[in-house]
């Protein structure tokens, strides 16, 4: 039986096995079904994850662990690849392939602790450099990746140098390859510090630790309002009436609306 | 008392403002904003059991409690930054 569903696959490029793996999802085909999909697409690549590992070879780590890190970005590039743009899947795939090779490379020859904030923002970088690539088809030059960032390019570039310098391998040898005409990245963009004073690092630090208050802020305004006990529950505990909860609920809402869009100005009505 | 969402709601006003600071060169100023969220953090944290938000609602407080000992941890290794031994 599963050799006659490898069969129906061979021959398929990846893009048409792309688009039978999305229909077979889309209509609740057997998990088995969708798995030798899935084998057929890794296999038809086997060679592309190879051969990408293989250029990181320099970097001394093992070709097995290179190659499986590349799996990651395969299947990675299996589930977010989008049919509807006008890009090859092995141009997409080799770009997340390369990506995750890079990022596992890095986090093994880290010599110190990389702190939490270079990693919150080496997770935003490469997430903004994956999908300008599945949206444009192209890697993004650095303007247009500081602009989806919403950081200034001498940020951006500062970072990417950051990054550099965590890895044996050189971002920008690694962007020539793809490449030929690939932004500057030298030491004439470098801004150790803004205009005002106020260096890139500092900002980004101070900028994440906001990030962070405002996630846990939006988890209690769920837990308030969506996921919370019932107002009768909580009455019960606290032993108030259901008409005090509703109320402190309003006057927390109020204090809510308030951070978010200032004090109310009557004046301005 | 501050409650959890006073608390970050002033939090994220005093490090924007420390951003503000340190872009016109008030170091000091900067630093002082991020030390006033350290120490509310710290004061809330004592209190944690006393906040009438978390009363009413349904979070895992030893959760909470970490992420905001992260946050603080976060904030204290930036004023760590600036020490004379450090400059």
């Amino acid at each position: 039986m599963k050799k006659a569903k490898d069969r129906q696959f061979s021959g398929m490029n990846n893009e048409e096995l792309i688009r039978c793996l999305r229909q077979a999802t889309d209509e609740g085909t057997s998990s088995s079904a969708l798995s030798s999909l899935r084998e057929e697409i890794v296999k038809q690549n086997v060679g592309l994850v190879k051969s990408i590992a293989a250029g990181f070879l320099n970097s001394g780590e093992p070709l097995d662990d290179l190659v499986q890190a590349g799996y990651i970005g395969l299947l990675n590039a299996v589930v977010n690849f989008d049919l509807a743009r006008n890009t090859r899947f092995s141009t997409y795939a080799s770009y997340l392939i390369k990506g995750e090779i890079r990022h596992y490379i890095r986090d093994k020859h880290a010599m110190v602790r990389i702190p939490q904030w270079v990693q919150v923002t080496n997770r935003k970088v490469k997430e903004a450099e994956e999908a300008f690539f599945q949206e444009q088809g192209r890697p993004p030059t650095i303007a247009e990746l500081a602009a989806r960032l919403d950081i200034n390019e001498s940020q951006l570039v500062e970072l990417l140098r950051g990054r550099e310098v965590m890895t044996y391998v050189s971002i920008d040898q690694e962007r020539r390859s793809t490449d030929p005409n690939p932004p500057p990245l030298g030491m004439e963009h470098l801004s150790p510090r803004d205009e005002g004073g106020v260096s890139s690092e500092l900002r980004m630090r101070i900028l994440i630790a906001i990030e962070q208050l405002a996630e846990i802020q939006q988890q209690v305004i769920r837990g308030l309002f969506y996921q919370g006990k019932s107002q009768a529950e909580i009455g019960k505990e606290l032993g108030i009436s259901q008409r005090q909860i509703s109320r402190m609920k309003e006057q927390i809402l109020q204090a809510v609306k308030q951070q978010l869009v200032g004090p109310y100005d009557e004046s301005t009505e | 008392m501050l409650d959890l969402l006073n608390l970050i709601g002033k939090a994220i006003e005093n490090l924007q403002r420390s951003i503000e600071l340190f872009k016109v060169s008030e170091r000091d100023g900067g630093l002082d904003q991020i030390a006033s969220v350290i120490q509310q953090i710290d004061c809330y944290l004592e209190r944690i059991d006393e906040d009438p938000l978390l009363k009413i609602m349904t979070i895992d407080r030893a959760g909470l409690g970490e992420r905001l000992l992260g946050v603080k941890g976060e904030l204290a290794s930036i004023i760590e930054s600036f020490s004379p031994n450090v400059l």
